[in-house]
Parts: C-alpha cells; sequence; structure tokens
C-alpha cells in the first residue's frame, strides 16, 4: 500500500537473532501483541500532563489502538478521549491512506483536541502521507494542542508500530506486535518541522532505547 | 417494532425469560450490580430492527438494528450478539460486535471478544486488552480525583544530532 509501510504484512523478512540489542528481538513469537513489553521512562509526557493540569476536560485524540491501561490513566484527568486506531484503519486498506486520513475523526470537538497521541506512527508513513496526517491534525487541534510523537534514531524499527501505554506520570510501556524489523526513515527534527506545518517544536528528548521523543505545539 | 412486554412480574433471581431459545445468561458479576432482575435473550437466530425497550436485563446474541433502551438494567451483547444501534442501559456488557453509541448510566464494559465502533458515554469504563475499540469515550461522571501530577523533571535538549542518551 503506497504511504503507509507494509502494515501488517510480511515484506522482506528480516531475522532479529542476530540483533539481540534491539527490544524486539527479545520476543519469542509472533504476530500479536508481545505479552511483556519494555517500560521506558518518558521525558515529555510529565511536560504534556503539566501543560493539561489548567485545562478541564481535555480533549485526547489517541491515533493508537485502544488501551485499557491509557484510558483508565486519561479517566484520572477528566479528559475525553477519542480512540482512532489509524494503524488498523490504515492496514484495512479500505481506501487509500491520503482518503482515509483526510476523513479521521468525521466528528471533532467544537474546540479542537487539546492533546494528540501519534505515538511511533510518523515512522511508518511514508513523507508525503506524514504531511496529509499532520495537516489533518492541525485542522482538528486547538492553538496551544500538544502532540506527542516518537521517532526512532536507531537503524531498525519494528515492522509494525508499537503498542504503548502509560503506566504512570514518566513511564511508557513499549510493546512491540512482531519481532520483525525493518529499516527506520530517521527523519530529523529539521525533517519533521517541515512535514509539522502549523506545529512548533516544544522540545525534543533523546532517549536510550533509540527513539526521540517528540512534543510539538500547535501554533 | 419490537417491544418487549413490561416486567410486572415478581422477579425470579434464577431463572430467564427466554424470548426465543432458552440459553444460559452472560454471568458476569457486575460492581454496583446488586438489583437482579429476569434476564430476557434475543436468540442468535433472531434479527430485530426498531426499539427494544423494557425493565429486564437483555442478552443479545442476535443481531439487534435500531435501537436498546434499558436504562435500568443490564444490557450484554454475547459473542455471537451483532448490534448496530445506539445501547443506553444501567450497566452495558460487550462480548460482540456493536456499531452504535453505548450510554452506560454506571459502567461499560468492553471485554477482550468484544467490538465497538461508537461513542461511550459512561462514568465508569472498562477495558479488556485484546478488545477492539475505536470511538470516543466520555467519563464525565466519573468522581476519580485527578492524580497528583509529579513536575517535569526533564529538560527539553536541542535537536541536535548524536547527543548523549538522557533517558
Amino acid at each position: 500500500m503506497r504511504g503507509f509501510f507494509s502494515f501488517g504484512r510480511r515484506k522482506g523478512p528480516k531475522s532479529t537473532a542476530n540483533e539481540p540489542d534491539t527490544e524486539a528481538s527479545t520476543a519469542a513469537s509472533e504476530p500479536l501483541v508481545m505479552a511483556t513489553g519494555e517500560p521506558h521512562r518518558s521525558l515529555a509526557l510529565p511536560v504534556l500532563l503539566a501543560g493539561l493540569q489548567g485545562r478541564s476536560r481535555p480533549e485526547i485524540l489517541d491515533l493508537g489502538p485502544a488501551q485499557a491501561a491509557n484510558i483508565e490513566f486519561l479517566s484520572a484527568l477528566h479528559a475525553r478521549l477519542t480512540v482512532e486506531d489509524l494503524p488498523a484503519t490504515l492496514a484495512a486498506g479500505t481506501a487509500p491512506p491520503a482518503r482515509l486520513i483526510q476523513s479521521l475523526v468525521a466528528n471533532p470537538p467544537p474546540t479542537g483536541f487539546d492533546t494528540l497521541f501519534a505515538w511511533d506512527l510518523f515512522d511508518y508513513l511514508d513523507t508525503e502521507t506524514l504531511a496529509i496526517l499532520t495537516a489533518r491534525l492541525g485542522e482538528i487541534s486547538t492553538p496551544g494542542a500538544f502532540l506527542f510523537a516518537l521517532v526512532a534514531y536507531r537503524a531498525e524499527i519494528p515492522e509494525q508500530p508499537q503498542r504503548f501505554r502509560l503506566l504512570d506520570e514518566q513511564t511508557v510501556l513499549y510493546q512491540p506486535v512482531s519481532n520483525r524489523m525493518r529499516s527506520a526513515p530517521r527523519r530529523t527534527a529539521r525533517d519533521l518541522g517541515r512535514l509539522l506545518a502549523g506545529f512548533d517544536v516544544e522540545g525534543t528528548y533523546l532517549l536510550r532505547n533509540g527513539y526521540h521523543e517528540y512534543l510539538f505545539v500547535k501554533r | 417494532m419490537w417491544k418487549k412486554p413490561e416486567a410486572d412480574e415478581p422477579v425470579r433471581p434464577a431463572s430467564t425469560t427466554p424470548i426465543a431459545t432458552p440459553a444460559a445468561p452472560a454471568q458476569h458479576s457486575q460492581p454496583g450490580s446488586t438489583q437482579r432482575t429476569a434476564t430476557a435473550m434475543i436468540a442468535p437466530s433472531l434479527v430485530v430492527q426498531g426499539e427494544v425497550s423494557g425493565e429486564d436485563d437483555l442478552l443479545i446474541q442476535g443481531r439487534v438494528e435500531g435501537k436498546v433502551e434499558l436504562r435500568k438494567s443490564q444490557v450484554t451483547v454475547g459473542r455471537q450478539g451483532k448490534v448496530k444501534a445506539d445501547i443506553v442501559g444501567r450497566v452495558i456488557d460487550v462480548e460482540g460486535q456493536v456499531e452504535g453509541n453505548l450510554f452506560g448510566e454506571e459502567q461499560v464494559i468492553l471485554r477482550q471478544s468484544g467490538s465497538v465502533r461508537g461513542n461511550i458515554t459512561s462514568p465508569r469504563v472498562v477495558l479488556e486488552d485484546g478488545a477492539t475499540f475505536k470511538g470516543s469515550i466520555d467519563m464525565e461522571g466519573k468522581t476519580t480525583a485527578q492524580r497528583p501530577l509529579s513536575a517535569a523533571p526533564a529538560v527539553p535538549i536541542t535537536p541536535a544530532a548524536g547527543g548523549a542518551p538522557r533517558a
């Protein structure tokens, strides 16, 4: 599928057997969600949550699949949570990715979203599709909204987007869905800044696990 | 329109009131669901188009299109159940497929085998891992105290390549 890097498919199998330094290679079998995951300290999340403190009933958009832990965690913020599961939507391939993304969240809140969790999705979209996505996210978010994204700086990433669970205010559990790996696009902050028109980089945080956490703010 | 008869008979805790095929009702113990009523069932072979209302608990194993409104009762969408309707219930328990909005007076439970495409409004929403959900969740009535958020410990770094790991 153009625009989306071989979602849910086996393509160019790359054994992880010889790459013990990657997180996904620790899992023994596939597919489905690995029973375990790796918790990692988040540096952007506390900043994001602190920014939400003053907002009553924030509108939150999660582009990943529904996760019980995230719903429980975000409910404590008295938030209204919208779950889109964009990876599943794109993998289903019922329409070209651009059209699917343009119709993302058919009925956004009137005031727009205050926070958007893109997780690691950006690494799985080509440049053109990513630009369409970020334009759509700009349309449905309110000025000052936070956009949280993880972008790999390591050479390889899991073949499919991972699942992420908010364990507490500064810990995120990474759960690979597959133990197969693929090359990462390794976009730089400058690349992302160009692609995310309408958003400013609030901060980037380099993690030891091979990912950059990005916190963007809608202008 | 299909309307279930009013439940004016005495409560029979251990029995079911089958609409079609007799079957065991869903047996999930729900926190807060102290009131027991008879459980009606829409059997797997049944297709209901229209509004379902009443006061008994309801187990849906068939197909329902329209609206389900049992504000004081538990509505269970069984594994075989397929609902294209808004559901209003005291407790809504989904093990099957629902395309529509869910309004749970007390809580909405989405089981591992369950799938919901629609919006959920309830003071308490429980989602089991593996469940499929797409839509929004509004827990406005939830009384849970807001978590105290720890102060942000991190200092943003400039996006320079090759920096030392921070975390």
